[in-house]
């Protein structure tokens, strides 16, 4: 397992050693880890576009309850879910949110999710199955886990979290 | 919107679609903005208040509400004639004061402008590529639970490899039609002057438009090759002096189709909704050469209207050309009846063109005389 850095966010002391190597065909194994309601998530970094920090969101009446908004990056309207509702948990304050900004389908999407951290190399051989004990709502958003030293990382399933 | 009003506690927004008016109340009015309405991201697409979404000039998102789909949602069951959406409507009105239109800029099958009247598009839309469906030798979308035929305005639809189309949808008594193009390019008010009038089928003329040469679309000719009856146009050069029309029809997608058309064919052109605003325009002492009006309206219908041209000066010995669905001898002959000078099918640009002319020279031999 390697940590690699991200461009300009999730600063990691041995970022600069490994870099290189995202670039190689193992980026599909290539994660963001972010935290939500204090889990460890990841999201593979090929569909990550951006990473910002706290964002002017206007709120869209009507809209799903996991809908936060929409946002402007770059002159791109870029809709925001907040993916603490989506989880099953309270409401994300926008104020604070960090956002991962993530393609789909030709769209961009903002994730807002507590923390971005490190920049990880999963090995797809230690992928494991949804445990049973994740909570139905997160297991349906899920496509398996990594279990790092003592920490379980959940690998969010985009596709799925955008199926509102 | 008509205009916000500012009463102790709130302001309304008097809107108005089709020929039904309501009021929205709302917090703050702050400014008018031209926009381009973007639409909205794939998950927000349900929710049918909104037409779309926009960046202002100080970089925030704003939500396009959609006064048709408000309308609806409330029970103000628009229908037929509530085409599209007010805002751009009384753009349009305002607009035809100063002779000058708001105009869609995009670009389709090459890289000069093209244009097309705003207020004849009910709304753009992106629709992905995937999407598009085959049906015969036709291109389906599925939009809005219905079936909606797209017509490349450009290039090769499903051959180019874009994953995504801009499509500006026109509607009229709940039929939809798409014109896929290439690029959106901007919103602009300016004056359609048509310069040089086409012979090139589904162009009306090239027209200087925001300083740059730009086509000016016949829309007719493209939503005919969808729907057959949409529209009976066919293309013509026909030129008479400039002289001075007013057409009279509570459709406003028909005005706006009109308006350019006769525009291109040489005339002056003022649109009015109703029969009502026809005779106040009369009453303010305003005077043009001849009078088009629509027979089926609300309020005051077509015979009415002529009676009253007929009844008073200055208008009494206008010609008075009557449009409607409804061509029979007996319609005709209630039509001259009641004061028309000619009657014509709706739709028939052609006919249309050459009665104005021929009206307009019995006109001139009246005068001489």
């Amino acid at each position: 397992m390697a940590t690699l850095e991200l461009a300009k966010q999730a600063p990691s002391p041995s970022g600069a050693a490994s870099r290189s190597a995202v670039v190689s065909d193992e980026t599909k194994d290539v994660f963001v880890t972010l935290t939500v309601g204090g889990q460890l998530c990841g999201i593979p970094v090929l569909v990550v576009r951006d990473v910002l920090g706290p964002q002017v969101i206007t709120r869209i009446p009507l809209a799903p309850r996991e809908v936060a908004g929409s946002l402007n990056l770059r002159g791109r309207i870029v809709t925001a879910i907040d993916l603490h509702t989506r989880l099953g948990l309270e409401r994300a304050d926008p104020r604070r949110a960090m956002s991962v900004v993530v393609e789909h389908q030709g769209e961009l999407y903002s994730l807002l999710v507590d923390q971005v951290g490190e920049v990880l190399r999963l090995d797809p051989e230690l992928r494991e199955e949804n445990p049973p004990t994740l909570d139905a709502r997160w297991r349906a958003l899920s496509k398996g886990v990594f279990r790092l030293s003592g920490q379980l990382v959940v690998v969010l399933d985009v596709a799925a979290i955008l199926t509102i | 919107m008509r205009g916000a009003t500012a009463t102790s506690e709130v302001f309304v927004v008097v809107a108005k679609v089709g020929v039904q008016s309501f009021g929205l109340i709302v917090d703050r009015v702050f400014d008018t903005e031209e926009i381009v309405v973007k639409p909205v991201a794939p998950i927000l697409r349900d929710i049918t208040l909104f037409s779309g979404n926009t960046i202002l000039g100080d970089g925030s998102v704003i939500m396009i509400l959609d006064p048709n789909g408000i309308a609806r949602a409330v029970g103000l069951a628009a229908t037929g004639s509530a085409d599209r959406a007010t805002v751009a409507e009384t753009h349009g009105e305002a607009a035809a004061d100063q002779g000058k239109t708001t105009l869609l800029l995009f670009r389709a099958g090459g890289m000069e402008p093209k244009a097309v009247p705003l207020g004849l598009v009910a709304r753009l839309e992106e629709i992905e590529t995937e999407r598009i469906e085959r049906s015969g030798d036709r291109l389906l979308v599925q939009y809005r639970g219905q079936l909606m035929p797209l017509v490349p305005l450009g290039g090769d639809l499903l051959g180019s490899g874009q994953a995504r189309r801009p499509v500006l949808v026109f509607s009229d008594r709940g039929r939809s039609v798409g014109l896929a193009v290439d690029e959106i390019l901007d919103v602009v008010e300016d004056r359609i002057d048509v310069q040089l009038v086409s012979d090139r089928p589904g162009v009306i003329g090239s027209a200087v438009i925001a300083g740059r040469a730009t086509e000016v679309i016949d829309t007719a000719y493209w939503l005919r090759l969808a729907f057959d009856d949409w529209f009976r146009y066919a293309a013509t050069s026909e030129r008479d002096r400039r002289a001075r029309l007013l057409v009279v029809d509570d459709s406003a997608f028909f005005r706006q189709m009109v308006e350019p058309v006769l525009t291109a064919a040489g005339y002056d052109v003022t649109a009015v909704e109703t029969a009502d605003a026809a005779l106040r325009l009369r009453d303010q002492g305003r005077m043009f050469d001849a009078v088009i009006s629509d027979i089926e309206m609300p309020g005051l219908d077509g015979f009415a209207f002529a009676r009253a041209v007929r009844a008073a000066p200055p208008w009494a010995n206008l010609p008075l050309i009557a449009l409607s669905g409804h061509v029979s001898e007996a319609d005709i002959a209630r039509g001259r009846a009641a004061g028309f000078t000619d009657y014509i099918a709706k739709f028939d640009r052609e006919a249309l063109v050459a009665a104005i002319a021929q009206a307009l020279a019995a006109q001139t031999v009246v005068e001489a005389n």
